[in-house]
């Protein structure tokens, strides 16, 4: 086999498993607060400036440069994102599900893209249009074999990334909040007679998705930069997985995911790079088409 | 033992359903609320349940002062609400549903073992379909896993909306059993029903209401004999 071919393989379920990052926590965020988090991008893209300011050197604490090791950077700027999805759920999309309002989901959906814009705009503000990079995970070309190299920075965003998502399908299947949460997203009431507080499962799933879209974020800053609108295409594929996967499984996402980060990875090669965001939607509209529900979506179920 | 007095609630500012209601319920009695369509049965368990905070009156659990509670620390005192609409979770098993009763003593694993096979020894057709999809079992049988799952938590009252609402009457029949099965192991049953005559068959305690007052409350014997006046007089005939 061609090395250049195999090269673009391992690339595309890089992308791939980025993707599933992005995906999961928007569609637990979704299933369980029936809340579209149209800043879901910028979670991503805070994820990356995160990274940047603790490993930079470009911010000082107590007139002390921050330079962490990115290491320690990358778990610091998931925590960083994860409070402020925290601090978004508590802040601004309470009233969705507390407060008696018309029209929640309009709400937030106005809500969640006002913050999108918000925050790139914010960030253009304060720290300017500039690309920025944070210092590498793992640096320079790694020999794999014969004449396939592939950048450190790539293969650790791709392992981490694994990790994240076995650690997420655990945390989701194996673990009795994993099961609460998916009891939430399935009936809101069933699950608060059995006691369950709906409301700190919507702060999990906040805090979950942005742990995951952070991470997401921070692995690719050293491979693509970070400038505040670099959260706006990823996010975009990130919807499409969900909706190619079926609404609200977790598993449907992650496979959906691999698959448009091979296709669009091949289709770079075989067709045209220019076309390379146009795929995601290309498999879309191909998969909808012949199964409306996702690829393992259920189908629904009306009384 | 359960008790909601001189509640006043509804879901507006300007429009209150429930105008002044009380209900009493006895420990180990079947307690039936019963009515026409409108008349606040269900609003009256929302707000016994926490589900809805009464503009006022009381709630009161022996002691406990329940008004305005949040709903989801009900299970934790032991009382097991089931509301009129489907809320085992679809894509879950049956076992895994029942499991998720016992949140409130997750921690304790051997509780949680202990628990399940009791409620298995007590509904052995769920223990059957314990790897079945809740959503694919029928309507009465996914009523009787949610009184299932209820039991995990070993509740001291049951408070059942409209429990056979949309079912055919032979599987209805499953679910009265049931109740009465409950009764007879010493529950507590408040139940909110259409079905006046089962209802009233059932019930030690009955409390009519309409248009969101008590109408008329008393035992079945007292029910039983005047039920033929009160259903026409329902129906306006």
């Amino acid at each position: 086999m061609d090395y250049y071919i195999l090269a673009q393989v391992i690339n595309g379920v890089i992308f791939g498993l980025i993707y599933a990052l992005i995906a999961l926590g928007l569609t637990v965020v979704f299933s369980i607060m029936r809340v579209v988090n149209f800043s879901h991008g910028e979670f991503y893209m805070l994820g990356g400036y995160a990274l940047y300011a603790l490993t930079a050197g470009a911010v000082t604490l107590f007139s002390i440069p921050l330079i962490l090791p990115t290491i320690v950077g990358l778990p610091l700027a998931m925590v960083a994102v994860a409070i402020f999805g925290i601090l978004v759920e508590r802040g601004l999309l309470r009233p969705v599900y507390t407060a008696r309002m018309d029209r929640p989901e309009e709400y937030a959906i106005i809500l969640t893209f006002g913050l999108s814009l918000f925050l790139q705009y914010g960030a253009l503000v304060t720290v300017g249009p500039y690309e920025m990079t944070p210092g590498s995970f793992w640096e320079g070309s790694k020999h794999i074999i014969g004449d396939l190299y592939l950048a450190g920075d790539r293969l650790f965003a791709a392992g981490t990334s694994v990790f994240l998502i076995g650690a997420t399908l655990f945390f989701i299947y194996g673990t009795w909040t994993g099961r609460a949460l998916m009891a939430t997203a399935q009936n809101r009431v069933g699950s608060t007679i059995v006691g369950i507080n709906t409301v700190r499962m919507n702060i999990t799933a906040m805090a979950l998705a942005g742990l995951l879209a952070g991470a997401a974020g921070a692995l690719l800053a050293p491979v693509f930069l970070v400038y505040p609108d670099v959260g706006q295409i990823p996010v975009i594929k990130g919807f499409v997985i969900i909706v190619l996967g079926g609404m609200g499984s977790i598993l449907g996402a992650v496979i959906a995911a691999v698959i448009l980060g091979l296709v669009e990875s091949l289709g770079s090669v075989y067709f045209s790079v220019a076309y390379r965001d146009v795929f995601a939607f290309l498999v879309l509209i191909g998969v909808l088409l012949f199964r409306p529900h996702g690829l393992l979506g259920q189908k629904a179920r009306r009384v | 033992m359960l008790s909601a007095h001189n509640i006043v609630a509804g879901y507006v500012d300007e429009i209150d359903i429930l105008q002044n209601v009380s209900v009493d319920v006895q420990e180990q009695q079947i307690t039936s609320v019963i009515g026409p369509n409108g008349s606040g049965k269900s609003t009256l368990m929302r707000v016994i349940c926490g589900f809805l905070t009464p503009k006022s009156g009381q709630v009161l659990w022996d002691d406990t002062d329940l008004t305005g509670r949040q709903s989801h620390t009900m299970a934790g005192l032991g009382i097991c609400y089931l509301p009129q609409e489907r809320t085992v979770y679809p894509h879950l098993t049956v076992e895994q549903n029942i499991y998720l009763g016992g949140w409130t003593f997750r921690r304790d694993k051997a509780r949680i073992r202990h628990e399940l096979s009791r409620v298995y020894d007590l509904f052995p057709m769920m223990q059957e379909r314990r790897k079945s999809k809740a959503g694919n079992l029928s309507g009465g049988m996914q009523k009787i896993l949610e009184v299932a799952r209820g039991m995990m938590i070993r509740p001291e009252i049951l408070i059942c909306d409209e429990p056979t609402v949309g079912l055919a009457p032979i599987i209805a029949k499953e679910v009265y059993d049931t109740i009465e099965r409950l009764k007879a192991d010493g529950l507590t049953i408040l139940l909110v029903d259409q079905n006046v005559r089962e209802a009233i068959r059932i019930g030690d305690q009955i409390y009519v209401l309409e248009v969101g007052q008590n109408k008329v409350n008393g035992t079945r014997a007292e029910f039983e004999a005047n039920q033929h006046d009160m259903i026409k007089d329902w129906l306006q005939i």
